[in-house]
């Protein structure tokens, strides 16, 4: 007899709702390759830029959550907030940073607690000492990142080049940062 | 006297999904894993996990780890448990 059955799964139904190309709180980024979008509050670039500068001379890790939703172009992901893990919950040095899956948990607790309507669409880490370009090893962690619409955000510390870097997807396909258009009297 | 079955709620490592299965008081955490990988009608509901980075098993309600070769019975999983699948996470400079 089959010890393990599957029953039913959550499924979070993607909000239909035009994306937000002409709002300037959001900065956008796509793909080249592929029909795909995410924007990206401008505080949470700001926070993660934060946190990563707090963290030097180490490497630092976290989470990032919005909301996946569609339009008639497709699927795209917002993205409204980012937590952090705390120092207990990594190690790190200038050139890494692991976390446990119960340090994960944690972070993951708190990102809900803190924002619990919003989903965990992503991850974000800091690169120190290079370009925000996704390592081997960062390779790999997004590959445990399923879904297409997940992201992974490399915030790069060197004074010289891009300060971040976009992925999509387990394959992890890069996006360019797009221009915006403020809609009339929106500032 | 012991359900012969237990409904109980798997948190996905990343995301914010779960998946619900009855599961034997007998079921081990490495036959639940398997279960996961293999998931249900709509496919896998974890992938294979990268080298070094094994999933594990926890009880959320009193944060126990099922170790591989546990049942679930011994580890005290109760009926409508939420259990979470870990995993560890790694960045690195290129």
């Amino acid at each position: 007899m089959n010890r393990f059955r599957p029953k039913s799964r959550s499924s979070v139904a993607l909000l239909w709702r035009d994306r937000p190309v002409s709002n300037s709180r959001l900065v956008g980024f796509a793909s080249i390759a592929r029909n795909f979008e995410v924007y990206l509050q401008k505080e949470v670039l700001i926070k993660t830029l934060e946190v990563s500068k707090n963290a030097l001379p180490n490497e630092t890790i976290g989470l990032l959550a919005g909301r996946t939703c569609q339009d008639s172009h497709g699927p795209y992901t917002v993205i409204t907030a980012a937590e952090a893990a705390l120092s207990n919950e990594i190690e790190s040095t200038p050139a890494e940073v692991r976390i446990s899956g119960a340090g994960y948990a944690q972070l993951r607790a708190r990102l809900e607690t803190n924002h619990p309507i919003l989903e965990v669409v992503g991850w974000f880490h800091s690169h120190p000492l290079s370009q925000p370009l996704l390592s081997k090893e960062d390779l790999i962690e997004q590959l445990t990142w399923t879904d297409n619409t997940n992201i992974a955000l490399v915030v790069s510390l060197v004074s010289h080049g891009e300060r971040f870097g976009l992925f999509h997807g387990p394959d992890a396909v890069l996006l360019f940062q797009r221009s915006i258009v403020p809609n009339e009297g929106e500032h | 006297m012991t359900k012969a079955r237990m409904e109980v709620h798997f948190s996905h490592p990343r995301l914010s999904r779960i998946l619900t299965a009855d599961v034997s008081p007998e079921c081990t955490a490495q036959e639940a894993i398997e279960g996961l990988l293999e998931g249900d009608d709509v496919g896998p509901f974890i992938e294979p996990s990268p080298p070094h980075r094994p999933y594990e098993l926890v009880i959320k309600r009193t944060q126990q780890i099922i170790n591989p070769e546990m049942t679930f019975q011994e580890a005290g999983v109760l009926d409508g448990d939420v259990i979470e699948v870990r995993q560890a996470g790694q960045g690195a400079r290129i």
